[in-house]
């Protein structure tokens, strides 16, 4: 055989063994993500084994600190409120007010995240400190 | 006043760059060399006019001249002189600005030293580039845009990103980024020229090995950041933002083996000018990514219309680049065909391949939300083990190149004196990765270990050879040297890196003060629990203290909330203890103080993490001592 042609079919099996994990990788970190409206509208279709991640703005005055370092809070969108309750690194950024992202699963009508976010600082743009101006 | 000046400024130098570009456009197809002066002429008036419009606004800056707008929204009067100078890229307006002119620095050294004949072409290119982002500046993101009152006091500085290392981040990024352009116009001009030759491999050559250096210090740093900063006790979160600025990287990383390939066996012609397009492409579209708010990410980075800008310059870049390339295909075919599969050009051929793979698995996870939402109108994204999954496999061929290809020949490979070469690498390397395996018991670190250190010894094996056999060879192979040094660190790295990833240990800890902890042979004992105040800030600390070994460590990690009369809505900061060793980090986090007046901790203990920065700085050397290296030569 000659090179080339021996180059292009071990290239062909590299790249189909890679397509063939990356599908696999897809499917078995798969994570909904979705605002606090959907994920109360749209919650049982979704297949319950998956991770959500809900998108929500911290309802203010409802972060509740327990003894054991875990929280519990609401996340809100237009008026409609998720209880969250989490144990884990709070972000220096969270507080009321902010948007967090949380990433877990419903247990009854609670979330229990085993990860938060809350957005970042890094912020290149700030709307609203330009319509205080105006 | 200034703000005139400077908005003034900008708006000249857009002039100029505009007749720059016109000039340069008409003398390459003209083959006039008047008009290629005038267009050399008018880059330098751009250059200086930016120099002096960023040297105003970092004199708005220092002297806090609330009167700009970008100057009211980035600094305050408490922050220091050196974060109110690094402010000039905390935001949009001001990175662009950056941007824009190290960019004209950038094509003002290639327009001074090189006589390439590839010049001409390759500046329509640059000026065409740096004219898209003096228009954003200029019409766009006005830095010099007048507050419509003077404040007394801007927004400030969140005090997570007063942080030396987070100050220096950006601007190593954006050199590397902006270094692209250059092999990126070279690329373009070999193309529209016809040539033939291998000239824009070699011209772009010390710009390739520049970029990457600084890429790699940005991500380092950036890394470092998170880790000592954020507090989450990790320093890779596989974040859209993280992404975005190692996609280029990683291109560019695969430019460098195949580029040299070209270099020396005149093959991979068409695919190198593939890859740097692509790497050029990527850069533009991170940026596009970022500032859009397309991707949501941890970092926000909130929406603006610059988005929208960027769409069509990537549009007219992809397309104008594609269409020269099948006009113009026939030109750009490589000379030489590989010719065997044991040979080095193909390894690096593996290497090219691999290295794509990774990026296109970046890319995918990257932009997955918005595949998903196209095609099923659900927003699915993938998580950390997505990347985990794909790249532990992809990086173990890679080590295994890396073992093999530095000691492979040219063209006609032969595969069995390499292999005599590393048996005793590879014996010396299977007892140590054994040892491990018996320590750890984890199949993925004896495979890690065991094709690390083959390639650590292999390169200390030809590192011995040398200085015992062939002294004088030394000065002939720097170059050589140099790539062993990046590898060897590189090598070192993963293995932090894999150390790190599998064996972190956490623990949450609720103690009172005076109580002692036991972890196996590790004991924390709370001292006190303070509370301090000062005019910027409120603070709970702990003394603790860390014994391991009857050595005492103190720790004193701490939680600060600042008092801010501004409208930063971040108030909050968590200093993290960290008590480095060689072989593992204690890190601590104190998360709060609960109402029966007991701490609440974190405790990581991350193994090996020394080695992702020492094995980073190692490989960064050995970048910077290529860059100097080539410059010294020629």
């Amino acid at each position: 055989m000659k090179p080339k042609v021996k180059l292009r079919i071990l290239t062909f099996v590299i790249i189909a063994f890679f397509s063939f994990l990356i599908f696999k990788a897809v499917d078995s970190s798969l994570v909904y993500y979705l605002t606090v409206n959907e994920a109360l509208e749209k919650n049982r279709d979704f297949p319950k084994y998956k991770q959500l991640r809900i998108l929500g703005i911290v309802k203010e005055g409802s972060i509740i600190n327990n003894l054991d370092g875990s929280i519990v809070f609401e996340i809100e969108e237009s008026g409609k409120t998720i209880k969250v309750k989490y144990k884990g690194i709070i972000p220096d950024i969270f507080a009321d007010g902010v948007e967090a992202v949380v990433e877990g699963d419903f247990k009854d009508s609670v979330f229990r995240a085993d990860k938060l976010f809350a957005k970042c600082p890094t912020k290149y743009e700030d709307e609203e400190y330009k319509k205080e101006q105006s | 006043m200034i703000n005139i000046i400077g908005d003034n400024l900008i708006f000249i130098s857009f002039l100029f760059i505009l007749l720059s570009f016109l000039s340069y456009s008409f003398s390459f197809y003209k083959k006039n060399s008047l008009f290629s002066e005038l267009g050399k002429r008018s880059l330098s008036i751009v250059l200086i006019i930016l120099t002096f419009a960023i040297f105003l606004l970092e004199f708005q800056l220092i002297t806090k001249d609330y009167s700009n707008l970008y100057v009211a929204k980035n600094v305050s009067n408490d922050l220091s002189t050196i974060f109110s100078m690094t402010s000039l890229w905390a935001g949009q307006a001001g990175s662009l600005m950056l941007w824009t002119w190290i960019l004209a620095i950038y094509l003002f050294i290639e327009n001074k030293k090189s006589l390439s004949k590839l010049i001409p072409a390759s500046r329509i290119i640059g000026t065409f580039t740096l004219g898209f982002f003096i228009y954003l500046i200029c019409f766009v993101e006005n830095p010099f845009e007048s507050a419509d009152k003077i404040y007394d006091n801007g927004r400030g500085l969140n005090p997570i990103l007063q942080n030396i290392y987070m100050s220096i981040h950006p601007l190593s990024l954006y050199l590397g980024y902006i270094g692209i352009t250059i092999p990126f116009c070279f690329g373009i001009a070999a193309i529209i020229s016809k040539d033939k030759s291998n000239d824009w491999i070699s011209e772009s050559k010390k710009w390739t090995y520049f970029s990457w250096t600084f890429l790699s210090i940005g991500l380092l740093l950036g890394s470092r950041w998170a880790y000592l900063e954020l507090g989450w006790g990790g320093y890779w979160a596989w974040d859209p933002v993280e992404n975005v600025a190692l996609m280029p990287w990683l291109l560019l990383t695969a430019f460098i083996h195949s580029s040299y390939a070209q270099e020396q066996k005149k093959v991979l012609r068409r695919w190198n000018l593939l890859l740097i397009f692509l790497a050029f492409f990527l850069s533009i579209f991170g940026t596009f990514i970022t500032r859009s708010g397309l991707i949501s990410s941890v970092h926000s980075f909130a929406q603006s219309s610059i988005g929208n800008y960027f769409i069509v310059f990537i549009i007219l870049i992809l397309l104008s680049s594609a269409f020269l390339y099948y006009r113009n295909k026939i030109y750009i075919e490589s000379e030489k065909e590989i010719k065997s599969l044991y040979s080095k050009e193909n390894f690096f051929v593996f290497n090219n391949i691999l290295f794509l793979v990774i990026t296109f698995t970046v890319l995918v996870g990257t932009i997955f939300p918005i595949i998903s939402e196209f095609f099923t109108g659900k927003r699915i994204l993938v998580g950390p083990s997505f990347y985990d999954l794909v790249n532990f496999p992809n990086v173990l061929m890679l080590i295994l190149l890396m073992t093999f290809a530095p000691f492979l020949p040219w063209e006609k490979g032969n595969i069995k004196p390499v292999l005599r070469y590393l048996k005793i690498p590879f014996l010396f390397s299977l007892v140590l990765s054994s040892f491990a395996f018996l320590k750890f018991e984890s199949l993925n670190i004896f495979i890690v270990f065991l094709l690390s250190l083959t390639t650590l010894f292999s390169i200390c094996k030809e590192f011995i050879i040398d200085l015992k056999i062939n002294k004088n060879s030394i000065d002939k192979k720097f170059r050589r040297y140099c790539s062993f040094i990046v590898h060897f660190g590189v090598i070192i790295m993963i293995m932090g890196v894999s150390f790190s990833s599998n064996f972190e240990k956490k623990y949450d800890i609720t103690m009172s003060e005076g109580e002692e902890v036991l972890f196996g042979d590790l004991r924390l004992r709370l001292d006190d629990i303070y509370e301090k105040e000062t005019p910027a800030k409120s603070i709970i600390g702990a003394n603790i203290v860390l014994k391991k070994n009857n050595n005492l460590y103190n720790l004193t990690p701490e939680q600060n909330l600042y008092k801010y009369e501004g409208n930063r809505e971040i108030n909050k900061e968590t200093e993290v203890a960290i008590y480095s060793t060689f072989l593992k980090d204690y890190y601590l986090i104190l998360v709060d103080k609960n109402l029966e007046g007991k701490l609440n901790l974190k405790l990581y203990i991350n193994p090996l993490v020394s080695f992702l920065w020492l094995g980073s700085l190692i490989s960064i050397i050995g970048g910077s001592m290529l860059f100097f290296r080539r410059k010294l030569n020629d």
